[in-house]
């Protein structure tokens, strides 16, 4: 009996190994790579109103810390801003972001709390970017998502509007749709 | 080439058990170590000659794409690994979360085959139910009264049986699911009784996820045959509504029953495998309202002549029929507080049509009819809150009243009352949950509930404890405990029936309760790839157990049982960049009864899985191919031979615009395996159905 057992687990633990070790086998783009690329364009493609850019101020960028999309973010830590740098912070609830927020990252893990997110971001000039339909339904500025095996963006021009952000021209005509 | 060198694996390690099993039969006790190394050599030169090559062209870090110009970035192919991944929500619980597309890949017909894709899950099926397995415990001839099913949040169970209905009884048609959320381990500190080894929320789809008319038909052997017809609306200002009506057919084979083969009998029960159903679903939401409701029947024909009745006697059968009813309001109290309510409507009818002999055995036979049924109604208030730094904390109140329940017996030519029960009972239960986040890196997650019910010596006090220790970014060491209970179902307290096969009232039976302590390690291997280890002790006391009375003869339910069950879960996913994606679970397990120290019935010592589905034919196609091994199980005599059984679906929905169309085989190796059955049935076990096949094809317009 002890022997079956032993067998069984190494033979899996083999399999698993086998798994791990063929890790990529197309030359194709990591969604999350890709995605956090997307981000920091979008943080160049726009003006925040005077009074919420302070100069010498890094802009923030706020995402759920037990989302997939927080390491793949990473990437794009520190990189320069127009004559600042990029920050990104890991919060593990984002209905408590700290008013230094600048850009938030959203995804399903947030739909829950994402009506008290967006209360709370009523009349502030925060970006928010999501992958998920709920909460791009429910009014975030800039919808990502994957078509096909490719990444495409919605701008919700209203939303943007409302904040007192400006996008470059550049970026709406770039987008699958802006309403 | 990596998905046949991972069946080939899958071979090998059958194959080595099978041989193993056998030999275990010939000989006992004189074992030999010889047959392990050439599995070990076969596996060796599986990786070699199957995975070596893409390993050397593999390893690059995920990359920085920052310096692509947008436009490019809007040309890139990518792959979505690290979705596939984050199916576990990382923190507190670990819920596992299988969608529409999984539903899609893998072929699942029920959401029983769904759940039995997760580690340490097993199904057992007696041809009228499907019934559920979690970590060593399958109660043979109980309801799924352990796993607590709610239906976008409202609860399935009936008041009667407590059944959890997964297979083709259940309440709706599986492709309106949008995902299935499977909480392990005992949850009545937030949802009261019933949720004892598991909690299985199914989230349905909504008016916008179909956004116009779609048709759905299959086909399969055994005269199986579906249709469904739905329709999706939204509109500008965020409200939609989902109509949906299914059918479904399935005539069955004649099935031979060696127990029954007398001189009088060829032991063929025939044409009374015929399994149908109808569905029909509504949901509809505008603003913070959400409406929704469910009906389905069921009828299934009993071929194995349960509770002692006439062998392949035409007319014995089982209806099954539910309506779900109920009304949402969420709204967001201030800028960290939100309150949702419900208020809901459910009732469920049972028929169930038992024929025996008279004596001399002539035709007519007697028909005893179980005529049942129960109303639920209640509602629930719930605030989550996050206003205060570093918790999300839940207060809620949940009442529900069951009125009137009803459970007749009776002949039905002449007609003769056996039985005729009302009973009624209310439940009421208050909660609190906090998930503290201490330290940037340590988690406290603490939930308690008490519950009182007018039934069953009924106060009870639930809590839930877990420790979350984040060690580094890509590792999590959780520390968990927590206690349930079930209460005794009305069937169980005030079932009576007279004669042979009959049964006595219990009215002074006490809830079950379960303890159950887990340590658990998260490791995330890279973006695209977790590991998980789980250890796991659970105590259950108060076992509630169908015993026959040596006294009378009669059944009954008593608190008659005391056992522990204690293992070990690995699993693994992982995904790849081409699209393919690997869920692999291996579970050992010992659930023993304390006082006898034997292993129960029907549980496996272990259970191994492997889901494993790739893009094929310019990503036109999907291949899902799944396999289980579970081990060797014990009947209440004796015992079933472990089986292998394995399932592959070929997918597509690029074939033609608005179109799906999916094929699958069952039983792919059409492997002869058996599940142990409850001591209603004479046999020992049920023999399942062998290799299978059913087409689909769904048009979206």
């Amino acid at each position: 009996m002890k022997l079956t057992l032993l067998r069984h687990i190494m033979c899996w633990m083999l399999g698993c190994l086998l798994a791990v070790s063929s890790s990529a086998f197309a030359q194709v783009a990591d969604e999350g790579a890709v995605k956090a690329a997307f981000v920091y364009n979008f943080i160049l493609f726009v003006e925040w109103p005077s009074h919420a850019d302070k100069e010498g101020q890094a802009v923030e960028l706020c995402v759920n810390h037990y989302s997939p999309m927080a390491s793949a973010l990473h990437v794009i830590n520190d990189k320069p801003v127009k004559k600042n740098h990029l920050r990104l912070r890991r919060l593990t609830s984002l209905a408590n972001m700290p008013a230094s927020c600048r850009v938030v990252y959203l995804d399903s893990l947030d739909r829950a709390a994402w009506q008290q997110i967006r209360n709370r971001l009523a009349d502030t000039s925060v970006l928010t970017i999501t992958d998920d339909s709920d909460i791009s339904a429910g009014g975030a500025m800039i919808f990502l998502f994957t078509y096909g095996n490719r990444i495409v963006f919605d701008i919700d021009h209203h939303a943007v509007k409302r904040s007192g952000l400006t996008m470059s021209s550049k970026l709406l005509r770039l987008a699958r749709s802006s309403r | 080439m990596l998905l046949f060198s991972l069946i080939s694996l899958f071979q090998v390690l059958t194959f080595l058990l099978k041989g193993q099993q056998s030999m275990t039969e010939r000989d006992r006790g004189k074992l030999t170590p010889a047959p392990l190394f050439p599995a070990i050599s076969k596996l060796v030169l599986i990786t070699f000659f199957g995975v070596l090559p893409s390993f050397a062209q593999a390893a690059q870090p995920d990359g920085d794409w920052t310096d692509v110009p947008i436009e490019g970035l809007l040309d890139m192919k990518v792959y979505s690994a690290s979705r596939f991944v984050q199916d576990v929500k990382e923190a507190p619980s670990a819920v596992t979360i299988l969608t529409a597309s999984d539903i899609k890949t893998y072929g699942w017909r029920t959401l029983a085959e769904a759940l039995r894709s997760l580690p340490g899950l097993y199904t057992s099926y007696d041809r009228n139910y499907t019934y559920l397995g979690s970590r060593g415990f399958l109660r043979s001839g109980d309801f799924n009264a352990r796993f607590l099913l709610l239906i976008d949040g409202n609860r399935a169970n009936d008041p009667i049986y407590d059944q959890a209905r997964l297979g083709s009884d259940f309440a709706l048609d599986i492709d309106l699911i949008d995902r299935i959320e499977y909480v392990p381990g005992p949850g009545s500190a937030v949802y009261g009784s019933n949720a004892f080894f598991g909690v299985i929320n199914v989230i349905t789809k909504r008016g916008r996820d179909l956004n116009g008319w779609q048709i759905s038909g299959e086909a399969g052997n055994y005269g199986t045959r579906k249709g469904r017809v739905s329709h999706g609306w939204k509109n500008e200002s965020g409200a939609e509504l989902l109509l949906s009506a299914t059918n479904f057919y399935r005539e069955g084979k004649d099935l031979f029953y060696p127990e029954f083969k007398v001189s009088t009998s060829d032991g063929i029960a025939r044409h009374l495998d015929y399994d149908r159903s109808q569905n029909v679903f509504l949901k509809g939401s505008a603003g913070p309202f959400t409406v929704s409701l469910v009906h389905s029947k069921r009828t299934k024909g009993t071929p194995t002549a349960s509770y002692e009745q006439e062998f392949n006697a035409p007319g014995s059968k089982i209806i099954d029929e539910q309506t779900l009813a109920s009304f949402d309001f969420k709204h967001a109290l201030s800028s960290g507080t939100e309150l949702s309510t419900r208020v809901f409507f459910n009732e469920y009818k049972f028929l169930g049509d038992f024929i025996y002999s008279n004596t001399p055995s002539t035709p007519p036979h007697r028909v005893n009819r179980d005529d049942h049924a129960a109303r639920w109604w209640g509602g629930d208030v719930k605030i989550l809150s996050t206003s205060l730094a570093r918790h999300r904390m839940v207060a809620g109140l949940e009442l529900q009243n069951s009125d009137p329940i009803k459970m007749d017996n009776y002949d039905v030519n002449p007609y003769l009352v056996k039985q005729a029960a009302r009973h009624q009972n209310s439940r009421l239960g208050v909660y609190f949950q906090d998930e503290w986040q201490l330290l940037n890196d340590f988690m406290l997650n603490t939930g308690l509930r008490y519950d009182h019910n007018s039934a069953a010596s009924g106060n009870n006090l639930n809590p839930r404890l877990g420790v979350i220790y984040q060690l580094s970014p890509l590792t999590t060491i959780k520390a968990l405990y927590g206690k349930a209970y079930r209460l005794p179902n009305a069937y169980e307290l005030y079932y009576a029936i007279e004669g042979d096969g009959g049964q006595k009232i219990n009215p002074e039976s006490k809830p079950e309760q379960i303890h159950s302590y887990e340590m658990v390690l998260e490791q995330r291997l890279s973006a695209s790839s977790r590991l998980r280890f789980s250890a796991f002790r659970n105590k259950v006391t108060n076992l509630i157990t169908l015993i026959e009375d040596p006294a009378d003869g009669n059944y009954v339910f008593r608190n008659s049982r005391k056992a522990t069950a204690a293992g070990l879960e690995a699993a693994l996913e992982q995904g790849w960049r081409n699209g393919a994606r690997l869920r692999t679970s291996y579970a050992w397990q010992r659930a023993k009864d304390d006082e006898t120290g034997a292993i129960l019935e029907n549980s496996p010592r272990q259970i191994s899985k492997l889901n494993f589905s790739i893009p094929f034919f310019h990503n036109q196609w999907r291949a899902g191919f799944e396999t289980f091994y579970v081990s060797s199980r014990n009947t209440l005599n004796s015992q079933t031979a472990g089986h292998t059984l394995s399932n592959l679906t070929l997918f597509s929905d690029r074939l033609a615009k608005n179109v799906e169309v999916s094929a699958s085989v069952y039983n792919l190796f059409d492997k002869r395996y058996a599940d142990p059955v409850g001591k209603e049935l004479v046999q020992e076990s049920i023999v399942q159905d062998g290799r299978s096949f059913r087409i689909k094809l769904t048009y979206n317009f």
